[in-house]
C-alpha cells in the first residue's frame, strides 16, 4: 500500500498524476523519446557502461503479436509507461502498433500482454502501393511536454525514502516525533502545473494516443485500452504517419509517402477544441520519426527537397524556412542544447550533417559534414557526455557514426567521433545512461535478410559492449525503444524483445 | 450390565452415566482409526489381538478421532487375555501421535494394563516419562520433572485383589487441568499432581493400545467420555489484545465450550448498536475480552470496543449491554474534518491493550487517543487510573496496541498527519517513549506489532526500497528491542525476500502482523505479504546471515494477476496447535487462489478469497509449511481466529477496489467503496480439515474494515461498519 506522504504520495497518486498531466520525460514517449526526438533516455538506474559490459544484460522476454497482414509483421518499438496504478495493480506498460490496426499492451516486466484490440475492423485494407501498406501500422504516443528533459540527476530517484534510527524521548515527553513536531512547517500544496491553450478535461486514469489506418486519433484508456472519448478524425483514410506526438495538448504528426489520399505535410490536431490544421509540403517528408519540437514549442519539419521548416505552435504556420540546396534531407530533425543555443540537425542525402541554430534557421548557413554515407539516415540522435560534450549519432550504411558537436571561433561544427564495428543497416541508435543501443537490422543487403541483432556500445568510445547474439531471429525495421533498465525491438515477424537485467519475481 | 461391581461399587449404572458419551458405537470402528491387521470390532467389543502368524513387533494404537481429551472423564471396561502373562495394554488419554514412528504410535499419558495385574491401575507415559503413579500412589511430578510420592492410596496387593482376571474390569480416569485420577473397579488405584511444565500434556487423542511381545489379546466396551464443562467453575478465558496475545497467534488456548461437535449450533447471542460514527470506512475496531473483571456488581465478563471516533465502549458480555462509555476529549487535535483520504482517518486507529489482571482483579486499558495521548482506564468502570501521557504525534495512525514486560508498544503507517512510519515503544516505569524509523512505506500489520519471547518485536514495513546499508528497511520484516537502559528502540534483525525490489516495483508489501510460535524447541514466525507467500523464520535469525534467508518460503498462494489490492495476504497470520501436537498455520488471503497451489484439502473455488491452512513439519532436516487444506471460497477472508480446534474466520464483504478502469485510483475513496460492500459473513471451520461447520449466512447486515474477530468462552465477536456488535455463540 502506498499512502499520501513523503516518498509513497508519488506512487499513489500517479495514475492521476499521469493521466491529467504530461508524462515525464523519462518515459519513452514517442518516436525518438521526447519532444525534440534525441532518442536519449538520460538517466536510468540500471544501466550503464559498467552494468552491461558485466554478465546480467539479457534477452528478458519476448512476445509474438499477432499479425493480420500479408504485407507486413513489423512491430513498432513500444511507446513506455513506467508507472500506471491500475485495476489489475502496478504497471510498466509498453504500447506496440502491428499492421491492420492492431494494437498491443505488454507488462514490460514480465512479457505478459496486458490487452489488445484492432482499432478500426472494418476499415478497408489500405490502397496505394505495397509500401503504403507495408507502412500503415498504428503510432502509438504518451503525452508529454516541449521542454528539454531533465538532465542526469536533476530529477527521478524520488522514491529513495529517508534512513531509519532509533531514538527516546524525555520522560513524560512522549516520543521525538511529538517533539519535533513543532518544528516541523507544513509544506504549501503545490500549484498545478500549466499548459498553454485549450485545456483537456483532466481524467482519472492516463491515456495513450494511437492513430489508426482510418485516420481517427484514439485517446486509449492504458488500463484496458477502452477509448477514453470518441476518436476523432485527423488524417485521411490510409495515411501513412510518422512521428505521432502529443505535445502540451496538440497531437502533430507528419504525413508521408502519398498514401491514400493524404498530401505530404505536418498535421495537428488540439485535443481541447478538435480543431485540426495542416502544413502542406510541396515535397515530401523526410525521416522516419515526424517533426521534432523545440523547447518553445515550434515544429521543426524537413523535406526530401532540402527544406527545414519551422512552423508556428497548434497552427502550423510557417514561422522559417531553411533551404540547404543540394541533396535533399533523409533524416528528421533533431534538437538539442548546445551552450545558450537551440540547435537543430538532420542528415541529408549526400551523407552530410546540418547543423543550424534555431533562432538564425533562414539566415543562417548551415554547417555540414561529409557522413560518408551510402544510405541515408532517416533519423540523428543526440546526446550530451557528462563534460557537455555534445553528440550526434547517424546510422549509415555499415556502422553508426558518432559525430561532436564543437565551437570553432563561436560557430558551432561538428567533428568526427568515432565509428562502429561493422553492422548490417543499422537503425537509429538511442542512448541511454552513457551507452549507445544500436541494432544491426539484417534487412537488405543480405539476401534473405539476416536476423537482426542488438548492440550495447559505449557511447564516448563507439567500443562495442554487448551484443545480442543469436536472440532474434528476424530483421528488424521498426526502431527502438528503452527505458527503466530495459531496450525493446520490434522486428519484423511480429515479435517484441526486451532486453535487460533480470529482477526475482 | 458392565462389570459385576455392587451397587456404589463404581459399575456404570444409568445414574453415574449421566454426561456422558458413548465413543464406540459396538457394532464398527468407525471414529476409529487403527491397523485393520490388529483392530476389530466383535460382540459389541474394540477387539485387539496378537497372533504367532501376525506378530507385533512395536505398540500400535487404535486412535478415536472424534475429538480429544482435554479435562475430560472417561469409563469403559477391558478384558484381558491371560493366556499371555505377559500381555500388556493401556488407555491413552491427552497423547498425540509420533509418525516418525509409524502411522499408529501415540506418545502420553496412559491408564495402564496389564495380564498378571502388576501395572493395571497405575498412570504411565507411553514413550515420555515412563512411570509417573504406580499402582496405590498419589504422586507429583514437580516442576523439574522429579517424581514425589504425596500418599499411599492402598496396597498394591490388595488393590490387585479387586481386579477380576479374565473377565470385565471397568477403568475410570478423571483428569482436570494437572490432576489425574484413575479408579478400577471403583477403587482409587492412582493420582497425579502433574506440575512438570516441559513434560505434561494439557489435551490430546484417545487411544488403545495392543502391545507387542507374544500373541495377546485385549478386549474394550462400554466406551463413554464426558468433556467437562470449564467454564461452569474456571477462570473465564480473556482476550487482552488483537491478535490474542503478544506473539499474535490468534488462538485461544482457554477456549472449552466452543468445539467441532457443537460448533453448528452456534447462534447469534445478541447484538447491540454502538454510537459510534464512522470516519472514512473505520467504525469499531476488534474486540477485547476480561473474563471475570471485578466490578462494584460483582465479577463480569466484559467486552471492551473501541469506535474510530474516539470512543470506548464496555458491554457485559453474558446480557450484551452497555456498562459503561468513554469518549476522550481530542479538542486539541483542531481540525478533526475527514482531509486524510481512506487510509487516514483520522480518530483512533489503535485497538488497545488489556494489562493482566492486577490486585483485586483489576484490569487496566492502555489505549491512544486520536491526540496520540496514552490513557490508563480501569475496565470495571472506565475511570482512569493515570492522567493521559503524551505518547505520539496526534492525528497519526497508530496500530494495535501491545503489551509487554510493562511497555506498551504499536507501529504507525501510511504517514497520517504527515508523521513519519514509526515503531514505538512506551515504557510504562520511566514514561520515556522509545522509537524507530521510519521504515518504508509505514508498518501496518493489522493487528500491530508481534513480541517474541526475547521481547523483540517484529512488524513488516510495507512498500519502500530495501536497502539496509543505507538505512532503508522497506519490505521486510524488522526486529526492534527496547533497550533496557536508555529505553531507545534499537534495530536487532531484519529480513527481506530476495525478490524485495519485485515487491516494491509491484507494491507487493511485506505487510502483515506476523504469528510467533514455540516449535520443538525452537520459536519460529510466520510471515506474509501482498505478493501472498508466506514466510517462516526462526526468531534466533529470521533472514539468516544474509538476511534474505528464510526457514521456508511457500510458492504464491494467490495474486496471481500481481495486484497491489484486493490481492494477497492482508491483515495478519495465525497459528495453533493440535491434540496431536500438530502446529498449523494460517494465512487469509484475498482475490482468487493461484492457480497452481493445491491443498489436499480444498472446499471449492476461490474467487474471493480464503484461509489456507499449512502444518510445520520437518523434511531434509529442515522444516516446511505443508498446504493442509484452503477454506471455501470468503468475500475477502480476514484474519482468523482458533478456538478448541475451530477455526473462526469471515469474509468483511468489503469493497477492497482501490483503481477501476473508469474511476482510477479515485475509486479508492469512502463514498465508492462504500456504496459497493456487502456484508460480512461469520465462518467456522474444522480446524483439521477446513470443513465449513457453521456460518452467519445473512444474520450480519453490514460489513467491515479494520475489524477483527475476538473470541472467549464460547462466543465470537465482530464489529460492523453500522457500528454493531455481533457476539455469536453456544447459547449456554
Amino acid at each position: 500500500m502506498r499512502a499520501p506522504g513523503g516518498a509513497a504520495a508519488l506512487a499513489c497518486l500517479g495514475g492521476v498524476l499521469v493521466g491529467a498531466n504530461p508524462a515525464p520525460a523519462q518515459d519513452w514517449t514517442t518516436a525518438g523519446y521526447d519532444a525534440q526526438r534525441s532518442s536519449w533516455v538520460r538517466a536510468d538506474a540500471k544501466i550503464s557502461r559498467d552494468s552491461v559490459r558485466a554478465p546480467g544484460f539479457q534477452l528478458l522476454w519476448k512476445v509474438k503479436v499477432d499479425v493480420d497482414s500479408t504485407q507486413s509483421s513489423a512491430v513498432t518499438p513500444p511507446v513506455l509507461l513506467d508507472l500506471v496504478i491500475g485495476h489489475r495493480g502496478f504497471r510498466a506498460l509498453g504500447f506496440v502498433g502491428a499492421p491492420s490496426d492492431h494494437v498491443v499492451a505488454i507488462d514490460t516486466d514480465l512479457g505478459r500482454v496486458e490487452w489488445e484490440r484492432r482499432l478500426a475492423p472494418g476499415a478497408p485494407s489500405a490502397g496505394g502501393s505495397p509500401a503504403c501498406a507495408r507502412e500503415i501500422t498504428p503510432d502509438f504516443a504518451r503525452s508529454t511536454n516541449a521542454a528539454f528533459p531533465a538532465p542526469p540527476g536533476g530529477r527521478g530517484g524520488g522514491r529513495a525514502g529517508q534512513a531509519a534510527r532509533s531514538a527516546v524521548g524525555e520522560p513524560g515527553l512522549g516520543a521525538v516525533t511529538l517533539a519535533q513536531l513543532g518544528t516541523r512547517r507544513t509544506a504549501a500544496p503545490s500549484a498545478p502545473p500549466k499548459t498553454p491553450g485549450p485545456h483537456v478535461p483532466p481524467r482519472p486514469f492516463p491515456v495513450v494516443y494511437v492513430l489508426s489506418s482510418d485516420g481517427m486519433l484514439h485517446s486509449l484508456n492504458v488500463m484496458n485500452g477502452a477509448d477514453a472519448e470518441a476518436p476523432v478524425p485527423f488524417l485521411p483514410p490510409q495515411s501513412s504517419a510518422r512521428g505521432l506526438i502529443v505535445v502540451d495538448d496538440v497531437a502533430y504528426v507528419a504525413t508521408v509517402s502519398g498514401c491514400g489520399d493524404a498530401p505530404n505535410g505536418v498535421w495537428a490536431l488540439e485535443l481541447g477544441s478538435k480543431q485540426v490544421a495542416t502544413w502542406r509540403s510541396a515535397s515530401a517528408i523526410a525521416g522516419s520519426v515526424g517533426p521534432a519540437i523545440g523547447p518553445d514549442g515550434t515544429v521543426y519539419v524537413t523535406t526530401t527537397t532540402g527544406e527545414l521548416v519551422a512552423l508556428e505552435p497548434r497552427t502550423l504556420k510557417p514561422r522559417q524556412t531553411h533551404r540547404a540546396g543540394g541533396a535533399g534531407f533523409t533524416s528528421s530533425p533533431v534538437v538539442f542544447e548546445h551552450a545558450a543555443s537551440v540547435l537543430i540537425a538532420a542528415s541529408a542525402r549526400d551523407g552530410r550533417i546540418h547543423l543550424l541554430d534555431s533562432h538564425r534557421l533562414a539566415s543562417s548557413k548551415a554547417t555540414e559534414s561529409l557522413n560518408s554515407a551510402s544510405v541515408a539516415a532517416a533519423a540523428v540522435a543526440s546526446w550530451a557526455a557528462p563534460d557537455g560534450t555534445r553528440w550526434l549519432l547517424v546510422p549509415r550504411a555499415g556502422a553508426i557514426v558518432a559525430w561532436k558537436v564543437v565551437d570553432h571561433d563561436g560557430v558551432p561544427t561538428i567533428q568526427p567521433g568515432w565509428v562502429s564495428r561493422d553492422m548490417i543497416t543499422p537503425l537509429t541508435p538511442i542512448v541511454i545512461s552513457g551507452v549507445v543501443f544500436t541494432v544491426s537490422s539484417g534487412e537488405f543487403r543480405a539476401q534473405p535478410s539476416s536476423p537482426a541483432v542488438l548492440y550495447a556500445l559505449d557511447a564516448t568510445t563507439g567500443k562495442e559492449l554487448w551484443n545480442s547474439g543469436t536472440a532474434m531471429t528476424s530483421s528488424a525495421r521498426g526502431g527502438l525503444s528503452g527505458g527503466g533498465g530495459q531496450v525493446y525491438v520490434g522486428t519484423n515477424d511480429g515479435t517484441l524483445y526486451a532486453f535487460g537485467f533480470p529482477m526475482e519475481h | 450390565m458392565p462389570g459385576a461391581g455392587k451397587p456404589g461399587s463404581g459399575a456404570v449404572t444409568a445414574d453415574n452415566a449421566a454426561g456422558f458419551d458413548a465413543i464406540f458405537d459396538g457394532k464398527t470402528l468407525k471414529g476409529w482409526d487403527g491397523d485393520a491387521a490388529f483392530w476389530r470390532v466383535a460382540d459389541e467389543t474394540i477387539v485387539g489381538e496378537t497372533t504367532a502368524e501376525r506378530p507385533l513387533k512395536a505398540n500400535t494404537f487404535i486412535v478415536w478421532r472424534g475429538g480429544t481429551t482435554k479435562d475430560f472423564e472417561l469409563k469403559l471396561e477391558y478384558r484381558i487375555s491371560t493366556t499371555n502373562p505377559a500381555g500388556n495394554s493401556g488407555v491413552q488419554f491427552r497423547s498425540s501421535l509420533l509418525p516418525d514412528a509409524g502411522r499408529w504410535v501415540m506418545r502420553g499419558y496412559q491408564a495402564d494394563i496389564d495380564a498378571a495385574n502388576t501395572y493395571t491401575g497405575q498412570i504411565y507415559e507411553e514413550r515420555g516419562r515412563g512411570f509417573l503413579a504406580r499402582p496405590g500412589q498419589a504422586v507429583r511430578v514437580a516442576a523439574d520433572g522429579q517424581l514425589k510420592l504425596l500418599a499411599s492410596l492402598g496396597d498394591p496387593a490388595v488393590l490387585k485383589t479387586f481386579i477380576r482376571n479374565r473377565d470385565w474390569n471397568q477403568i475410570h480416569v478423571i483428569a482436570r487441568g494437572n490432576i489425574i485420577v484413575e479408579f478400577v473397579n471403583g477403587h482409587v488405584t492412582s493420582l497425579l499432581v502433574d506440575d512438570d511444565t516441559q513434560g505434561r500434556a494439557w489435551d490430546g487423542l484417545l487411544g488403545l493400545q495392543l502391545h507387542a511381545g507374544p500373541p495377546m489379546k485385549i478386549e474394550f466396551r462400554n466406551i463413554l467420555l464426558k468433556h467437562w464443562d470449564a467454564t461452569a467453575t474456571s477462570q473465564p478465558a480473556d482476550w487482552l489484545t488483537d491478535g490474542g496475545n503478544p506473539k499474535r497467534t490468534a488462538w485461544q488456548q482457554e477456549e472449552r465450550t466452543v468445539t467441532t461437535r457443537n460448533a453448528r449450533d452456534i447462534e447469534l447471542l445478541w447484538k447491540i448498536t454502538l454510537n459510534n460514527l464512522p470516519r472514512e470506512m473505520h467504525s469499531l475496531l476488534p474486540a477485547l475480552v476480561v473474563g471475570r473483571a471485578s466490578t462494584r456488581e460483582g465479577p463480569k465478563q466484559i467486552v471492551v470496543v473501541t469506535g474510530v471516533s474516539d470512543n470506548l465502549y464496555a458491554i457485559d458480555a453474558e446480557r450484551g449491554v452497555l456498562l459503561w462509555t468513554k469518549r476522550f476529549d481530542h479538542s486539541s487535535v483542531g481540525d478533526t474534518a475527514l482531509r486524510g483520504g481512506l487510509m487516514c482517518p483520522g480518530g483512533i486507529t489503535a485497538t488497545p491493550v488489556i494489562g493482566p489482571a492486577t490486585v483485586g482483579g483489576r484490569y487496566t486499558i492502555y489505549a491512544v487517543s486520536w491526540d496520540g495521548m496514552l490513557h490508563q482506564i480501569n475496565v470495571a468502570d472506565g475511570e482512569d487510573l493515570a492522567p493521559p501521557a503524551k505518547f505520539m504525534p496526534p492525528n497519526g495512525k497508530p496500530y494495535a496496541l501491545n503489551l509487554w514486560k510493562n511497555v506498551v508498544y504499536t507501529h504507525t503507517a501510511q504517514g497520517c498527519g504527515g508523521h513519519p512510519n514509526m515503531a514505538y515503544a512506551y515504557d510504562l516505569a520511566t514514561t520515556r517513549v522509545g522509537s524507530w524509523g521510519p521504515a518504508g512505506g509505514g508498518m501496518w500489520g493489522r493487528t500491530g506489532p508481534a513480541i517474541s519471547s526475547k521481547g523483540v518485536m517484529y512488524t513488516g514495513t510495507g512498500d519502500g526500497p530495501w536497502d539496509p546499508e543505507r538505512g532503508l528497511y522497506g519490505n521486510g520484516i524488522i526486529g526492534v528491542q527496547q533497550n533496557p537502559t536508555t529505553k531507545a528502540l534499537e534495530l536487532v534483525d531484519y529480513y527481506a525476500p530476495s525478490n524485495a525490489a519485485w515487491l516494491f516495483k509491484r507494491d507487493l508489501d511485506m505487510q502483515v502482523t506476523p504469528a510467533i510460535f514455540d516449535h520443538k524447541g525452537r520459536e519460529l514466525m510466520v510471515a506474509g505479504g501482498k505478493e501472498c507467500r508466506v514466510y517462516l523464520m526462526d526468531t534466533e535469525s529470521i533472514g539468516g546471515d544474509d538476511h534474505r534467508t528464510p526457514l521456508f518460503r511457500t510458492p504464491l498462494l494467490c495474486n496471481e494477476g500481481v495486484n497491489f489490492a484486493s490481492a494477497g495476504i492482508w491483515g495478519a497470520m495465525a497459528s495453533w496447535v493440535d491434540s496431536s501436537g500438530t502446529r498449523w498455520v494460517l494465512a487469509p488471503f484475498w482475490g482468487p487462489k493461484h492457480s497452481a497451489f493445491k491443498a489436499p484439502g480444498e472446499h471449492g473455488d476461490v474467487t474471493s478469497g480464503a484461509i489456507a491452512a499449512f502444518k510445520v513439519e520437518e523434511r531434509d532436516g529442515g522444516l516446511q509449511l505443508t498446504p493442509a487444506w484452503i477454506s471455501r471460497d470468503m468475500n475477502r477472508a480476514e484474519p482468523p481466529v482458533v478456538a478448541n480446534g475451530v477455526v473462526f474466520a469471515y469474509g468483511s464483504g468489503e469493497s477492497t477496489t482501490q483503481a477501476t478502469p473508469e474511476l482510477g485510483l479515485r475509486a479508492n475513496q469512502a463514498d465508492y467503496r462504500i456504496k459497493h460492500s456487502t456484508h460480512a459473513v461469520l465462518y467456522a471451520l474444522d480446524g483439521q480439515t477446513g470443513d465449513e461447520l457453521w456460518s452467519s449466512g445473512t444474520q450480519i447486515t453490514s460489513w467491515n474494515h479494520w475489524a477483527g474477530l475476538s473470541v472467549a468462552n464460547g462466543r465470537v465477536y465482530l464489529g460492523t461498519f453500522d457500528g454493531t456488535l455481533y457476539c455469536f455463540g453456544i447459547k449456554q
